[in-house]
């Protein structure tokens, strides 16, 4: 009778049976969102694993090519990733969110920068601090809310990014109350000229293709 | 001429055969042909013939078989044997009954070259089988007594001296052509002998053909060759045969195949190991390691390479629909304002019709009112000249006169007129009456006084009355004209 603690082969040695799946899914994750620091983001992704919050795991490959002209390690994926983990929730906790922005892998100093325009003590709305992202990824207000809209949307990639226009009028007022140089006037102009045609379609959705001119390519 | 040739042949072999295969071996049985006829007797006849040791008996015991019974013999039993000794001169029949004979014979008297002479015969009989070495009777395996002694052994085996060989061609081939000559014999009677037989030959095959032939034998029965001699034999060296039976097994599946285990080779030898001498985990785990590392990596990569493409799939589709949505509602909106456009041209386009066919209306209106003005212009004078001329312009009172006035007043003075002309008419009348009566009162006074007459009263009328009366045609032309100027008269006055 052998031993049952002993090994002769390299037959005797048991694989846990879910270990290549765990193991296959982190390593998709992990390519997908391409952490500058493995492990801390190892750690966030096994903690949310374990305690089934979602993943902080990008949903498509980021091409790391816009985050390099601003360096600010910031990109719209992680800011998405960041959204799938704090919607359900109206305020957050600077800790929390402290937390998940060191998982992945994102500098504090940024996240100070970003909390400095918005101020508030042990908690800050969440759609606000998304909004505050938004703008801090380079670009006009109008880009910004292109951004806003495309995180916050339902609808599949590469389609119309429709968000409902309340939500886009908070975003709008709020990053335009913080730049000193847009005047309320043009903002409430400039919301109730998009009002009109939101309302013409009668859905309150506001998409992309209302207020964003995207840049012609050249052909 | 039967019964000398197998002695002349049986002398021929004998001679050979002490001399030791002698130098010209087949000239013996070339001469032997000619006598052939018995011989084939014999090879035709069954087993018992070939009895060589004692020529004359034999022979005719030969002769005489076929006479006794040439229908009772089978027919192919000839044949058989012609076979057996063509193709297979030492075969059972061969071995059996001339070697009974043989051994019979043996006792008696030793004839060392029986077996030989045989041959020879049967050779002689195939004719151009010449080769010294010629197929053999086997010695008999089985002996039924035991051998003599003294007798040397059996048969001893023979082999031909291949230098004596006839188609061996041996010294000069110079000398090939005549040395060949002269060793054949006369070539008129080798073409006799050869054309002997092929008439033998000829005559068999029709004889053959002649003979009736046992029929085929029925069903479930077969031939079997029967001994026929005067005296019957035991034919003794029959091979026993005996029917073994043997039931194999029904087809069964072929067993799998055994595992191929390789013979072990080496040495088995013993060691004693000790506990974490032989596996060392660590050691161990790493291809495994790397097996599973590597594949799920390789996996996990080309899995999200897979989703990627996906998305980048739906992603471009959605956009595209997006643009697509965004197209089409562009193109629905440029086709309204298409359409607007359309009508609101069709409907000026319309305006203006009708305003330019409101001008040209107006415009031929008052051309052709310019133009019937100036053609009336000239028209109505002429018109109303014309009508006046014709008398449809007029006043209502002069035309009543006209019309209805004055011809009542015409009819009114007619009528007056013939009441004058009827008073005067009735006056004239009176007149003419009183007149008459007057003249002829005057008439008749006058024939009383005819002065009278003379001196009366004058009146043209009366006198023309007086003519007319003369005339019966001048009153009535008178008349009228009278009439008429009254009428006149009256006219005038009125």
């Amino acid at each position: 009778m052998p031993l049952p603690d002993t090994m002769f082969c390299a037959q005797q040695i048991h694989i846990p049976p879910e270990l290549p799946d765990i193991l296959k899914q982190f390593t998709k994750a992990a390519i997908r969102t391409q952490p500058t620091d493995v492990l801390q983001w190892s750690a966030g992704y096994f903690s949310a694993l374990s305690r089934g919050d979602p993943l902080p795991v990008k949903d498509r490959v980021e091409m790391p090519v816009a985050t390099q002209k601003v360096d600010t390690g910031l990109t719209q994926g992680l800011l998405k990733v960041l959204h799938k983990q704090c919607r359900h929730k109206k305020y957050v906790e600077l800790a929390e969110l402290e937390k998940k922005w060191r998982n992945l892998c994102l500098p504090m100093e940024r996240l100070r920068a970003l909390l400095v325009l918005d101020h508030c003590e042990t908690e800050i709305e969440w759609i606000k601090f998304l909004a505050l992202g938004c703008s801090s990824l380079g670009g006009s207000l109008n880009t910004a809310m292109k951004h806003v809209c495309e995180i916050l949307t339902q609808d599949p990639e590469g389609g119309p990014a429709r968000i409902p226009f309340e939500t886009f009028s908070f975003v709008y007022r709020y990053l335009a109350g913080l730049d000193p140089d847009i005047m309320e006037m043009d903002v409430e102009s400039y919301l109730m000229g998009l009002k009109e045609s939101v309302d013409s379609r009668k859905n309150g959705m506001i998409g992309l293709s209302d207020f964003y001119i995207p840049k012609r390519k050249l052909s | 001429a039967a019964v000398p040739a197998p002695g002349a042949a049986e002398s021929a072999a004998r001679r050979r055969d002490a001399r030791g295969r002698g130098q010209e071996p087949e000239m013996p049985l070339a001469v032997d042909l000619p006598g052939k006829p018995a011989g084939r007797n014999c090879l035709e006849t069954p087993p018992p013939s070939g009895t060589p040791g004692s020529g004359a008996c034999s022979s005719r015991l030969l002769l005489r078989q076929p006479r006794v019974a040439p229908t009772s013999r089978p027919a192919a039993a000839p044949r058989l044997v012609e076979f057996l000794l063509l193709a297979l001169p030492s075969t059972l029949w061969l071995r059996r009954l001339p070697n009974v004979h043989l051994l019979h014979r043996k006792q008696g008297s030793s004839t060392p070259d029986m077996t030989s002479a045989l041959t020879d015969r049967t050779s002689g009989a195939m004719g151009t089988y010449t080769y010294t070495s010629r197929p053999r009777v086997l010695p008999c395996q089985r002996r039924r007594y035991r051998d003599n002694l003294l007798q040397p052994e059996e048969e001893p085996m023979r082999y031909g001296n291949i230098m004596y060989d006839r188609r061996v061609i041996r010294g000069n081939t110079y000398a090939l052509h005549t040395g060949s000559l002269s060793g054949q014999t006369d070539p008129l009677e080798l073409q006799r002998a050869q054309a002997a037989k092929r008439r033998a030959l000829a005559r068999k095959r029709a004889q053959e053909q002649l003979r009736p032939r046992t029929p085929e034998p029925v069903e479930g029965r077969k031939h079997v060759n029967v001994q026929t001699e005067l005296y019957l034999e035991e034919i003794a060296d029959r091979v026993i045969e005996v029917d073994m039976e043997c039931q194999t097994d029904a087809f069964l599946d072929k067993p799998p195949t055994p595992l191929f285990i390789p013979a072990k080779t080496g040495r088995d030898v013993a060691t004693q190991i000790l506990e974490g001498e032989l596996f060392d985990f660590d050691l161990e785990v790493k291809p495994m390691l790397e097996v599973l590392v590597g594949k799920t990596i390789e996996q996990a990569l080309l899995e999200v390479m897979e989703e990627e493409e996906l998305a980048n799939l739906q992603a471009s589709q959605h956009a595209y629909e997006e643009i697509r949505n965004v197209e089409l509602a562009e193109v629905q909106r440029l086709e309204e304002q298409e359409r607007r456009h359309r009508e609101e041209k069709e409907r000026r386009k319309q305006q203006q019709w009708e305003i330019i066919n409101k001008h040209n209306e107006t415009a031929q209106k008052i051309s052709a009112r310019a133009f019937a003005q100036r053609y009336l212009a000239d028209l109505l004078p002429s018109v109303f000249g014309s009508l006046r001329d014709s008398g449809y312009f007029y006043d209502p009172i002069e035309r009543d006169i006209e019309i209805g006035f004055l011809p009542w007043l015409m009819n009114e003075v007619e009528k007056t007129m013939e009441y004058s002309m009827v008073g005067r008419t009735v006056l004239d009348m009176l007149i003419r009456e009183v007149v008459e009566r007057r003249l002829n009162t005057y008439e008749q006074k006058d024939n009383r006084y005819p002065s009278l007459r003379s001196e009366g009263f004058y009146d043209p009328r009366v006198m023309g009355e007086t003519l007319g009366n003369y005339d019966p045609n001048l009153p009535q032309t008178q008349e009228p004209l009278r009439s008429y100027s009254q009428e006149r008269r009256f006219i005038e006055e009125g």
